[in-house]
């Protein structure tokens, strides 16, 4: 386990390398900064003066090489726009993020456990059409739309709670909601499709056989067999939460990681994109692991080499 | 199992109980109650509270209530003293100021000639990295004695004073800067100005508190908020929903929503930004003066202001708009003909019109997207098929600087200097980054309005320019949209003539 | 537990002397024609990509054409409608419901187009990795943790700022970013089936590693699969709206559901139809589509019982 443990560790290296590798290219490929910065008035002498300032008039291997040199030093330059170190700038964002994908994350399996296992066992049923125009609402509805209808009708005509912003649990209601409803419907239909596939196995059906109450079977069975592609997705998908999902925390003004990756985007930041790009991707290394781990637990036959 | 289940449901519960309760931040504002306070939502947030290391109109609007320029604009957008109080031409190249006595920074600080040339001379300074690239002439600042300075420029700029109004005129305080650093001042800003700086939330708020020793009396606000609220239609629902009282930028199309609703109103102010397409008049169909004459006079620039534009926005001529100094009032656009469009069309060789591309942006300038697909449909009408295409900004202006943007580009271009010599900066003078036309005779015109200390000699060059961009139509000017706001009825306050969101004369009415 | 392959555990014994493959193509028919629900879903999804196609006759205006007198007008049944505009009209006075059916090619077009790429590249390299494991997978699954950690946009923007705006560079940049998905699922569930006991017996057999990927694995996987693809069609459908919206997907002279949808995102309130529409054609094709996934991931697997 440990050496398990250990090799992982190396991999999350090369794959963090390996993104701010690529990332750093492609971003450069992209569009200057520079043009973003200043005003459509400025000269060309204004423009030259200030890419020099930045120092993006080097030889790229001389900014690669830098910036991989400022990677192992801890830090990931200084973010062109803001003028803070970029590293800093993303995780200060975390805690907003951490705190909606959690929410959400909470409202979407709080939704789709009791529904997805349920419509799985009780097929055709109420519950199973609920369940199914839920799962479709949920993957089918834009976020933006969902979400201001949520604020015209909670916070502008009931006046329940704040229309946007950060700070109190009020504020974490709606975008909650709005960004959990497609983690939801994700879950809730691979769970019942998992479900229902392991419900159809022979030695579940032997299980019932044997006389075991039907409730019994659920648990004990089918879930824990079921939930390899489920835990799979959830990974995915909470990850992708915590890298920032632009439309909820554009539409509920929540200043979470997505605004400003994508704002570091449009500006072309190249220093900031490349430490937000960073942080995400060891998220997205932290959450597969976490999920290949589980794995193991789910099906002990699941070997780890 | 259902054990194990249960367990980590409860530990996953836990786990997001701390989170969510961790989130009840503590208020470091003074207690002055939600009644007292002043709420503003703009579509973004600062990304630095150093005024000299940002050139954007939101960064400014904030900042514009915590620091003082050497000069302003009154409502009239007239030059008026600020920090200083006189100002005149020594020779060509030196400009004199006398600054304003008895003016202290939030910190203590006094304002003098040593603040103004730390100042000056940190926005030129190449380390500070700044946007702001008006003083790119100043050389020094000298200082003749604690009240007085000479600002030494390379060539005659003959427009100076304008430029240290707004983003070039911001006074900073230079003891605490050596102090604290530049990282910790661009966090925690101390200018001279109306309110004090409290906290900064990034892309959430800035809390601001009146500064009772301000030198023209304390505001009446006695705590200013800036949220961030990027989405409009969000904006709007914080307005109607009271968690704001005053929103910016609101597009024409929320606007009848505003109005709509109780308690909340529409603001509608000329705007100074010229909106415009640009022709390239080098190569191609266009190249032809009766071909882009033709162009001009088949776009129906007042339905496009009366259908897209809600009525919210003024017909441009040129590329200058009439606030500006050197704006002519003589040169009237190309009338509305398509009939004239045609035989234009057929004069230049294209009886049945031709194919050429039209480049925009999205969501950057007002309403860009469905003005550029809706001078496609006018020019449609005459027989000349654009093929519009959409650029993300970025590619947009990698595009314009490479020169690879189509024939026709739509853009709105702001001349905070309030002169004409920006508006044409970038576009005319045949060596400039994006000029797409040659004339000698422009050339030398830009020559002069640039570095003549004449003001008559300037004005005379420019409306001989806007004469000729409009008679050879190397642009069509479109519109100058409004500035919309969506304001509370129980704030007083008239809004701003150049964007900039000072709030020194609101007032909330009870 | 008995240990068979899953194909042969069923009471096919009725239909014993057909082809494999009629074989299949009676029992998809038999469960199909149970299931009205599937008919409709199939009628419909026929019906979506037939008036596709027939849009140049079937769209009562140009999509295109601008009538900025006419901008906004109500669906024809509300106060102050339009008889000639049946859906109403937009921000410009185009013709919503011309829009919504020339808008459904480039829906399912890039709908259907990429998710089926993603599909395809992430289920081979999800089967490679859980099967062969070892430096296979540990190259497969690194490069999957790099592709998720980069942005979508900003590979969209400097394919577009290189290659240009089009339909085939929307596809691509959407089908790498969405095959991560399948490939971490694909192998998971490959993890677990390569340990089980009729996995070993088919290698102790002799099985080649392509027949047991082919006959052995690939059946057992197809559920997830087809619940990501199906879920993945609708993400790829809005995903198209935003990149298009700024520039970086089809040129804007073309429309589609997910285009109609983000630029009525100003008119929610006052024009609500400019979003219900195109709307309610994403949510009924959804639909469609899941349903018939659905019934081809029920009808593919024999041990459900319909």
């Amino acid at each position: 386990m440990s050496r398990y443990l250990v090799k992982r560790l190396g991999h999350a290296v090369f794959v963090v390398l390996g993104v701010s590798t690529v990332v750093f290219f492609i971003l450069r490929l992209s569009g200057d900064p520079v043009l973003l910065m200043l005003p459509v008035d400025a000269t060309q002498a204004d423009v030259i003066r200030l890419r020099h300032a930045l120092g993006f008039d080097r030889p790229l291997y001389v900014q690669y090489v830098r910036f991989m040199a400022s990677i192992f030093q801890g830090d990931a330059g200084e973010s062109i726009r803001y003028g803070q170190p970029a590293l800093r700038l993303v995780l200060e964002r975390l805690p907003a993020t951490l705190q909606l994908a959690s929410a959400a994350l909470i409202f979407a399996l709080g939704v789709a456990f009791p529904i997805g296992i349920l419509s799985a066992t009780r097929r055709g049923s109420l519950i199973d059409n609920i369940g199914s125009v839920v799962a479709l609402l949920g993957q089918a509805t834009p976020v933006f739309w969902l979400g201001i209808m949520f604020i015209l009708e909670f916070s502008v005509r009931l006046k329940w709670l704040p229309a946007s912003g950060y700070g109190t649990i009020g504020h974490l209601v709606l975008p909650s909601i709005t960004l959990g409803l497609y983690l939801a419907a994700v879950t809730t239909r691979m769970l019942r499709s998992s479900m229902l596939e392991v419900l159809g196995q022979d030695y579940v059906r032997t299980a019932k056989a044997k006389g075991l109450s039907n409730s019994a079977v659920v648990v004990k069975h089918t879930l824990k067999n079921a939930l390899l592609p489920v835990i799979t997705v959830i990974g995915l998908q909470f990850a992708a939460l915590l890298g920032g999902s632009v439309v909820t925390e554009t539409v509920f003004a929540w200043p979470g990681v997505g605004r400003l990756v994508i704002q570091a985007i449009y500006n072309r930041d190249y220093p900031l994109v490349q430490a937000s790009v960073l942080v995400i991707s060891a998220v997205f290394v932290i959450a597969n692991l976490v999920v290949d781990l589980i794995y193991g637990y789910i099906d002990p036959r699941i070997r780890y080499e | 199992m259902r054990n194990r289940i249960l367990v980590s449901m409860a530990v996953v519960f836990s786990f997001a109980w701390l989170l969510v309760s961790g989130t009840v931040m503590a208020q470091t504002a003074p207690d002055i109650p939600r009644s007292e306070t002043l709420i503003v939502a703009q579509g973004g947030d600062a990304m630095t509270l150093d005024p000299q290391k940002q050139g954007k109109m939101i960064d400014m609007s904030i900042l514009s209530n915590v620091f003082d320029m050497l000069l302003t604009r009154d409502e009239n957008l007239k030059l008026q003293p600020s920090l200083t109080t006189a100002w005149k031409t020594v020779n060509d190249t030196t400009w004199q100021f006398t600054l304003r006595k008895g003016v202290k920074f939030h910190n203590g600080e006094p304002f003098n000639a040593d603040a103004a040339k730390f100042s000056i001379e940190r926005l030129i300074d190449p380390n500070t990295k700044s946007p702001i690239v008006e003083l790119r002439y100043v050389k020094r600042v000298e200082i003749v004695n604690e009240y007085t300075i000479n600002i030494v420029t390379s060539e005659p700029d003959p427009i100076l004073p304008a430029k240290l109004t707004l983003f070039g005129g911001v006074m900073v305080p230079p003891k605490y800067i050596k102090e604290r650093g530049d990282a910790y001042f661009a966090e925690h800003p101390v200018g001279t100005g109306p309110f004090k700086f409290v906290e900064w939330v990034r892309d959430d708020h800035v809390t601001l508190v009146a500064n009772p020793d301000y030198w023209k009396g304390a505001p009446k606000v006695k705590k200013l908020v800036f949220r961030a609220i990027p989405d409009d239609a969000a904006r709007v629902a914080a307005l109607l929903a009271g968690d704001v009282d005053i929103i910016s930028n609101l597009p024409p199309d929320l606007a009848p929503v505003v109005n709509m609703s109780p308690g909340v109103k529409v603001l509608s102010i000329p705007g100074l930004r010229a909106h415009f397409l640009s022709l390239d008049s080098r190569k191609g169909p266009l190249a032809d003066k009766r071909v882009r004459l033709a162009i001009a006079s088949a776009i129906d620039v007042d339905a496009l202001i009366a259908k897209i534009l809600g009525g919210q926005a003024k017909r441009l001529n040129t590329l200058v708009p009439e606030e500006m100094f050197g704006f002519d009032p003589t040169v009237k656009p190309v009338p509305y003909d398509p009939q004239k469009a045609k035989e234009l069309l057929a004069a230049a060789g294209y009886p049945h019109g031709f194919d050429i591309a039209l480049n925009a942006t999205s969501g950057i300038y007002m309403k860009d997207r469905d003005i550029a697909l809706a001078v496609s449909g006018q020019l449609a009408k005459v027989g000349i098929r654009t093929k519009v295409q959409i650029l993300e900004y970025g590619t947009f202006l990698t595009n314009l600087k490479a020169d690879k943007l189509a024939p026709i580009y739509f853009i709105g271009n702001l001349a905070w200097t309030l002169d004409a010599t920006n508006n044409f900066q970038s576009y005319l003078k045949s060596d400039r980054r994006y000029a797409r036309m040659k004339s000698a005779e422009v050339d030398k015109l830009v020559d002069i309005e640039e570095t003549s200390m004449d003001p008559s000699e300037r004005e005379k060059a420019m409306f001989r320019i806007q004469q000729m961009i409009r008679d050879d139509a190397y642009f069509v000017g479109l519109f100058t949209g409004n500035d919309l706001y969506g304001i509370s009825d129980t704030v007083k306050w008239a809004g701003p003539r150049n964007q900039v969101l000072w709030m020194y004369n609101a007032e909330i009415v009870h | 537990m008995v240990t068979l392959t899953p194909e042969s555990g069923m009471n096919e014994t009725a239909l014993p002397r057909l082809s494999p493959f009629k074989r299949a193509l009676r029992r998809l028919w038999i469960k199909f024609v149970r299931r009205k629900a599937t008919i409709f879903a199939v009628l419909f999804l026929l019906f979506i990509v037939i008036s596709s196609v027939l849009a140049p006759w079937l769209a009562p205006a140009d999509p295109n054409a601008q009538d900025i007198e006419k901008r906004l007008v109500p669906p024809f049944w509300a106060p102050g409608g339009d008889a000639s505009k049946v859906l109403g009209t937009d921000q410009l006075g185009r013709d919503v419901f011309s829009r919504i059916l020339w808008g459904s090619r480039v829906s399912l077009a890039v709908g259907i187009l990429s998710s089926a790429l993603a599909c395809l590249v992430g289920t081979l390299l999800g089967l490679l990795s859980g099967y062969f494991r070892g430096w296979v997978e540990n190259v497969i699954m690194r490069v999957a943790d790099i592709q998720l950690a980069i942005p979508y946009i900003l590979l969209a923007i400097t394919l577009v700022a290189i290659l240009g705006p089009n339909l085939k560079n929307l596809v691509l940049v959407l089908g790498l970013t969405g095959w991560v998905n399948y490939a971490r699922v694909v192998r998971a569930e490959v993890l677990s089936l390569r340990e089980r006991e009729f996995i070993s017996a088919a290698r102790a057999l002799g099985a080649s590693s392509f027949r047991i990927i082919h006959r052995h694995l690939l059946p057992n996987i197809l559920s997830p699969i087809i619940v990501l693809s199906t879920l993945q069609v609708a993400q790829f459908i809005i995903a198209e709206s935003s990149l298009s919206f700024l520039g970086l997907g089809v040129p804007i002279s073309v429309p589609s559901w997910g285009g109609m949808l983000s630029e009525s995102q100003l008119y929610v309130p006052l024009a609500p139809w400019m979003a219900t529409y195109p709307g309610l054609a994403i949510l009924l094709t959804v639909l469609s589509i899941n349903l018939t996934g659905d019934f081809i991931r029920d009808a593919l697997d024999p041990r459900l019982k319909l």
